[in-house]
This record gives C-alpha cells, sequence and structure tokens, in this order.
C-alpha cells in the first residue's frame, strides 16, 4: 500500500514537471524571438537611397552642385574655390550634411565615393555588417568613366 | 475509516496543489503576455508613423513640377514657403486632419545653409509622440536661382 501511494505521488510529480518544462520552454522560445522596429528597418532600406539623391544635386558653397564638383576632382582639378580645391570641397560638403543628417540622428554607415578614395564610417560599419538595401548613385565623366557613390546603412 | 481520510486528505491535497501551480502559471503567463502586448503596441504605431511618412513624400502640393510633371524627392521652397504660413490656417489644418490626423509634419534644410519649414502641425495635449519620428532626405528646389538645397522631412506621429 505504501509503494502504491508513492508510485501515485510520483506520477503526479512528474506530469507536474513535465507541464513546468512545457511552460519554460515556450517562455523561451517567446524571449528570444527578436523584436522588430519598422521605423529602424524602414530607415535603412529607404534612406540610403533618397540620401544620396538629395546629395548629388546639392548646390555646394561654389555655385555648382556636388556632382560638379566630384566630376572637376576626379579629372582635371581645376576648381579653386574660397581657397579650396574641388576634393575639399566634396569633403567639406558630406562632413556638413553627414554630422546634421545621419550622425545626429545616431544611425551606423559607410559612405564611400570609389574613384576619390573617400570613406566615411559611423560606429563600426563594415562589410561584415548586417546592413540594410544600399544606396548607388552613379556621377558620369563623359566618357572617361563614372564616379560610383554607395551608401550602406548598417543594423 | 482512518485509511479512507487519509487517501481522501491525500487526494485533496494533490488537487489544491495542482490548483496552485495553474494559478501561479496563468500569472507568469498574463505577465508576459502584458509587455508583449505593449511591444505590439509599440511596433504598430510605428506602422503607423511609416505610413504617414510614405503618404507626405507622395503628397503633390509642395512638390517641385517641370513641364507638369511632379518630381520624386524633391519639394519646391516656394510652395513649402507658403504651405509654412498657412499652417495655423483653420481651413488648411481641417482640410489636411483626415489625411494626417494628429501629427507633425516639418522640411529642415541643411545646407548649404539652415532653415525650417513646418507644413503641418494639429497636436493634442494627452496625445504621445509615437515613439522616434521617421527621417526621410529630399532636396529643397529654388525655382528662382535653379538651385538645390539639401533637406530632410521629419514626420511625427502623435497618439
Amino acid at each position: 500500500m505504501k509503494s502504491k501511494s508513492q508510485i501515485e505521488i510520483m506520477g503526479l510529480v512528474v506530469i507536474v514537471i513535465i507541464i513546468a518544462i512545457g511552460f519554460f520552454s515556450y517562455l523561451a522560445f517567446i524571449l528570444n524571438t527578436e523584436p522588430v522596429e519598422p521605423i529602424v528597418e524602414y530607415s535603412q532600406d529607404q534612406l540610403a537611397q533618397t540620401f544620396l539623391s538629395s546629395l548629388v544635386k546639392t548646390e555646394t558653397y561654389c555655385d555648382l552642385s556636388f556632382d560638379k564638383v566630384v566630376q572637376d576632382c576626379s579629372l582635371e582639378q581645376n576648381l579653386v574655390c574660397h581657397g579650396n580645391t574641388s576634393c575639399q570641397v566634396v569633403n567639406d560638403t558630406i562632413e556638413i550634411i553627414l554630422n546634421k543628417t545621419l550622425n545626429t540622428w545616431g544611425y551606423a554607415y559607410n559612405l564611400t565615393i570609389e574613384n576619390l578614395n573617400i570613406e566615411y564610417l559611423n560606429k563600426n560599419c563594415t562589410a561584415k555588417s548586417d546592413r540594410g538595401t544600399q544606396g548607388i548613385e552613379l556621377i558620369t565623366l563623359y566618357g572617361r568613366g563614372d564616379v560610383l557613390l554607395t551608401l550602406d546603412m548598417c543594423r | 475509516m482512518k485509511k479512507s481520510q487519509i487517501q481522501l486528505g491525500e487526494s485533496t491535497a494533490v488537487v489544491i496543489i495542482i490548483i496552485v501551480f495553474i494559478f501561479l502559471g496563468l500569472v507568469i503567463y498574463f505577465q508576459f503576455w502584458k509587455a508583449d502586448q505593449t511591444t505590439k503596441n509599440e511596433e504598430q504605431r510605428e506602422i503607423l508613423a511609416i505610413e504617414l511618412a510614405t503618404k507626405v513624400s507622395y503628397l503633390p502640393e509642395p512638390h517641385c513640377t517641370f513641364q507638369g510633371t511632379a518630381s520624386s524627392n524633391c519639394y519646391d521652397k516656394i510652395k513649402l514657403e507658403f504651405m509654412n504660413a498657412s499652417r495655423n490656417n483653420t481651413k488648411w489644418r481641417n482640410y489636411y486632419y483626415d489625411y494626417f490626423g494628429y501629427a507633425k509634419i516639418e522640411m529642415t534644410q541643411v545646407y548649404p545653409y539652415e532653415i525650417n519649414y513646418i507644413l503641418y502641425e494639429n497636436q493634442k495635449d494627452e496625445l504621445s509622440q509615437s515613439g522616434q519620428p521617421v527621417f526621410i532626405p529630399s532636396r529643397i528646389y529654388n525655382s528662382l536661382t535653379d538651385t538645390y538645397a539639401f533637406a530632410y522631412l521629419t514626420v511625427t506621429k502623435y497618439t
């Protein structure tokens, strides 16, 4: 009789343990699911392209658009504007805009202008980082190639 | 009699323990469910903000037009100035309330110089901002000088 009641109690204990394991497994599954941040994902997918397409047409302090200044920096480098070369104007313009936008908003990014060896990084956004949709703009050099601008937003 | 009383006592104790465990489990589950619902509500508010930002970026009124065609991601400076000046007009606000609800939409030019335009603002005191605002880089076209400035649209939704 003793062993019968012990067996019953053991059975109940096993049932309680199985229910507890199942419950905590469910909780672990819920807690491990990454939260979705719609605004962050939207920004990382849309922002790169809109940023670059706005940048290339922006008027610089040399009374020339950004793409024209990049063209000069890539080719003859004849332009001198307020004592600065075209390449300095390109860097100045990008720095000012980045400081007032992406840096202020706290985004991790990697902006490159390949032909000019210009690269701006924020918050360790490297090739190995998880990235959103890349933004691309091409500035033509009229038969002498193209200048490729790329912007990657990292997660 | 004693034996049956013991057995009855055992069964009652078991039932009580099971009920206590079920109750504790329900309490813990409810706490996690509540936290999950809060996260989902936050997510939903951010989705509303994104929907609003998309509507605003396709709004034809402030866009640049060239030979009758609206240009994407480009805003006309003169139209922005007009919208900024009209934003406190009741008719204006009521007209756009159907599209935007309680929100703030502003265009901030950052280069070559800074200037801010508020295109729409309608906020009730008891409403809170839904998460972080949505930023959309754009350009502002000055038709008088035929030049572009770098700017960004900030869309803040209140819920």
